[in-house]
C-alpha cells in the first residue's frame, strides 16, 4: 500500500508587485496621498496533485511557469493565498545548494553550519564528516577558507553535506546544472541510491534527460496551472509540443512574460528548412516570437550546448551592442552562422529574449530546439568543434 | 516535537558560533575588540565624570562599568538582531525554519560578548577590594530579565524593519537617547523625584539599578520592584514574539 506523503489541494499564489516598492518611511508617507497601484501576478492557480511515498516526482515547465514558487510553498517558505497543503514527513529543503555558506569560514566550519541549516545535529556531522569531505574530494582543503574555493568545489561540498540529510522528502531544484562531468556522475549515483532507499524526491529541472532518467511521474506546469501529470516520456513530449501550440489559452498562459518565443526554425543558406547539417554549411536560425503589447529595447540571445548540456557558446545582442528598438505583435530574428564549426552530433539551441538591461528575461527556452550535424565521411576530428588552423614546425 | 526542538537549538548554536567567528574576521585584535570597545567608552566617561566633574557616587568606577556593560548588551543584541534578519535574506528565501532562530542566535552571540565583559568587570571588582555580597546570587535573575528585554525588542523591531527599513536607523537614535535617559553615568538621586515614575517605566533603569545594588552594594532590591520589572520584561518579550510571529510568513516575500 503506497501512502500519500504530500497532498496539494487547490493552491493559489498571487504576488502583489507594487509599481514602486516602498521600504522607507518617506515612501510610505508620500504614497499615502496617492493611489497605491499593484500589479497582480498569479504565480499559481488552483494547483492540485499528490505525491506518494517513495516516489521520484519531476516538475517541468517554462521559466516563470511557477515551478520554483510551488517548491517554495511545499518547503513552507512561502504561504499560499488559498488552498491547502498537507505534508506527512520531514522535508530537507535544499532548494539551492550552499545557502548560508560563509566565505570567511573554513570548509569544516561551513559543513557544520550548513548541516545545522539542513537539520543535522553536531554529533551526526561528527560521524559523517570524513565521508562528506571524501565524497566532495576536498581532503586537502578542510581547513581552508571557503572564499578560496572554486564554485565547483563549493557545490561539491554543499551537495556532499546535503545528501547526509535524513529527511523523508527531498526537494531538489536544479542542482545538477553545475559541477564537472565526473561529479555529475556521482550525483546521479547518489540519486540512484536515494531512489533505491525509497526516499521521496521532488525534482525540478530543465534537464529533461535526467527528468526522464529518474522520475516515476512528472507534473507539467504551464502558466501557473497543472497542465498534465503522467509518465516522464509523455510529459516531455507534451512540454516540447507546447512550444508550437498556439491555442488562445496557451498564449494567455505565456503572455504574462511580455514576449514569448513561439518557434525556432533552422534552414540552410537558401532558406530551405531542415534540421540536419554538414560541418561547414551555413546554418540560419530564425527565432519567432510574439507579444500582445509593444515592448521597447529588446535583446535576443542564443546558447549552444551539446547533448550532455555542456555550454559551448553563448551569444547575445548586448555583447554586440545591438538592440531591437521595438517589438510589437509578431517578430522574427535571424541568426546566421557561416561555415558552422560543429562536428557530428546533436546540439541544443537555447533562445532567449530579454530587456536591454538584461535584468528582465521575457522568455528563455532550454533544451527543446535542436539541430544535428552529420557528415557522410567518418569524423575527422575529435570533440565538438573544428576551426581553421595551420601547423608550423 | 523534541527532535524538531533539538534541531532548532542546534541551528541557534551553529549560527551564533559562526556569527561570533565572523564578527572580528581579519582584525588584528580579534575578540579583544569586544572588550576594548566598552572599556574605551568606560574610560572616557570615567575621566569626564569622575576626574573632571566628580560625581559623588560610591565605587563610581564599578558603578559606571556595570551600567555601560549592561546597556551595551541591549544595544549590541538588538542592533545585530535587526541587521541579521535583513542580511540573512538569502537563507530566509530558501530554507524553511522558524525565523525567530535568527534573532535568538543574535542575542545569544551577544551573550558571549557580555560574559567576556563581565569577566573584565570581575577583575576590576576584585582589584577595588569590594567584598562579595550574598545578594549577588540574584544577579543571574536580572541578566535573564535583560535577555528577555533584548530578545523581545529584537524580535519586535527586526520584524517591523523588514517592512519599513527606517526602523533600524530610528532604533539607533533611540539607543543613543536611551543611553542618556537611563541612569548609567549618573544616579537616580540626581533626578528630581517628580520624574522618578517615568524613569522607572524604563525597564533598563530597574535592571541596571538592581544589578548594581546586588553586585556592588549588597542591597537586596525591593520585591515589588523586581516583580514589576519582571512583568515588564515578559510583556516586552511576548509582544515582540507575537508581532514577529504575525509578520513571519511574509518575510520571504518582503525581503
Amino acid at each position: 500500500m503506497v501512502e500519500t506523503i504530500i497532498e496539494i489541494n487547490k493552491i493559489t499564489k498571487v504576488f502583489k508587485i507594487p509599481h514602486e516598492r516602498k521600504t522607507t518611511l518617506k515612501e510610505y508617507f508620500v504614497s499615502a496621498f496617492s493611489h497605491r497601484t499593484y500589479e497582480q501576478f498569479h504565480a499559481l492557480r488552483e494547483v492540485s496533485f499528490s505525491v506518494r511515498e517513495g516516489e521520484f516526482l519531476g516538475i517541468i515547465g517554462r521559466n516563470g511557469s511557477g515551478k520554483s514558487t510551488l517548491l517554495k510553498i511545499i518547503a513552507g517558505i512561502l504561504q499560499p493565498n488559498s488552498g491547502r497543503i498537507a505534508v506527512l514527513g520531514s522535508i530537507a529543503p535544499f532548494l539551492e545548494l550552499g545557502v548560508g555558506f560563509q566565505p570567511d569560514l573554513t570548509a569544516r566550519e561551513n559543513v557544520y553550519l550548513y548541516g545545522a541549516i539542513l537539520g543535522l545535529s553536531r554529533t551526526a556531522i561528527d560521524q559523517k564528516f570524513d565521508s562528506i569531505i571524501k565524497f566532495a574530494e576536498l581532503e586537502n582543503f578542510v581547513d581552508q577558507k571557503l572564499k578560496n574555493f572554486s564554485s565547483g568545489m563549493q557545490v561539491r561540498l554543499a551537495f556532499s553535506t546535503a545528501i547526509q540529510s535524513d529527511a523523508d522528502i527531498l526537494l531538489v531544484d536544479e542542482v545538477l546544472a553545475v559541477g564537472d562531468a565526473d561529479f555529475q556522475r556521482k550525483c546521479f549515483n547518489t540519486f540512484d541510491r536515494l531512489k533505491r532507499e525509497k526516499k521521496t524526491i521532488i525534482f525540478v529541472s530543465h534537464d529533461l534527460g535526467s527528468i526522464e532518467r529518474f522520475c516515476d511521474r512528472v507534473v507539467f506546469i504551464e502558466g501557473g496551472k497543472v497542465k498534465n501529470i503522467g509518465k516522464p516520456r509523455e510529459m516531455i513530449t507534451a512540454y516540447g509540443q507546447s512550444f508550437t501550440d498556439t491555442t488562445p489559452e496557451n498564449i494567455e498562459a505565456r503572455a504574462t512574460s511580455g514576449i514569448y518565443i513561439t518557434k525556432v526554425a533552422f534552414s540552410n543558406e537558401q532558406g530551405e528548412e531542415k534540421k540536419t547539417f554538414k560541418t561547414g554549411e551555413t546554418i540560419r536560425i530564425k527565432i519567432f516570437c510574439k507579444t500582445n503589447r509593444a515592448v521597447h529595447n529588446v535583446i535576443f540571445g542564443l546558447e549552444f550546448a551539446n547533448e550532455q548540456g555542456l555550454l559551448l557558446s553563448g551569444i547575445n545582442m548586448g555583447i554586440d551592442h545591438l538592440v531591437v528598438e521595438k517589438v510589437e505583435g509578431e517578430k522574427q530574428v535571424e541568426f546566421i552562422i557561416q561555415n558552422n564549426p560543429f562536428l557530428d552530433g546533436m546540439y541544443y539551441v537555447t533562445p532567449a529574449v530579454a530587456d536591454k538591461s538584461g535584468d528582465l528575461i521575457f522568455d528563455r527556452v532550454e533544451r527543446i530546439f535542436r539541430f544535428y550535424i552529420a557528415n557522410e565521411n567518418q569524423k575527422k576530428y575529435f570533440g565538438f568543434i573544428q576551426f581553421p588552423y595551420t601547423w608550423r614546425f | 516535537m523534541t527532535i524538531k526542538r533539538q534541531r532548532y537549538w542546534n541551528l541557534v548554536r551553529e549560527l551564533a558560533i559562526a556569527d561570533f567567528k565572523l564578527r572580528y574576521q581579519g582584525s588584528v585584535l580579534g575578540y579583544l575588540w569586544s572588550l576594548v570597545k566598552p572599556l574605551l567608552l568606560f574610560g572616557v566617561l570615567y575621566l569626564v565624570f569622575s576626574v573632571f566633574m566628580r560625581f559623588d557616587i560610591a565605587q563610581y568606577n564599578l558603578y559606571l562599568l556595570l551600567g555601560v556593560i549592561l546597556w551595551g548588551y541591549l544595544a549590541e543584541g538588538t542592533t545585530t538582531a535587526i541587521s541579521n534578519l535583513v542580511n540573512k535574506g538569502g537563507l530566509i528565501a530558501r530554507v524553511s525554519f522558524p525565523r525567530t532562530i535568527i534573532v535568538v542566535a543574535s542575542t545569544v552571540t551577544s551573550l558571549i560578548t557580555l560574559f567576556l565583559n563581565l569577566i573584565v568587570f570581575m577583575i576590576f571588582f576584585i582589584a577595588s577590594g569590594v567584598p562579595v555580597h550574598a545578594t549577588v546570587v540574584l544577579f543571574p535573575l536580572l541578566l535573564l530579565e535583560l535577555y528577555l528585554i533584548t530578545t523581545g525588542l529584537g524580535l519586535l523591531i527586526s520584524a517591523l524593519n523588514i517592512k519599513v527599513r527606517d526602523l533600524s536607523h530610528i532604533w539607533e537614535v533611540m539607543l543613543q537617547i536611551g543611553f542618556w535617559a537611563t541612569p548609567i553615568i549618573y544616579s537616580m538621586s540626581m533626578i528630581p523625584a517628580k520624574y522618578h515614575f517615568w524613569y522607572f517605566m524604563n525597564p533598563m533603569t530597574r535592571i541596571i539599578k538592581y544589578s548594581r545594588d546586588v553586585v556592588i552594594y549588597g542591597i537586596a532590591p525591593d520585591l515589588k520592584g523586581v516583580i514589576a520589572s519582571f512583568f515588564m520584561a515578559i510583556a516586552l518579550f511576548v509582544v515582540g514574539y507575537l508581532v514577529f510571529k504575525k509578520r513571519e510568513p511574509y518575510f520571504a516575500e518582503d525581503l
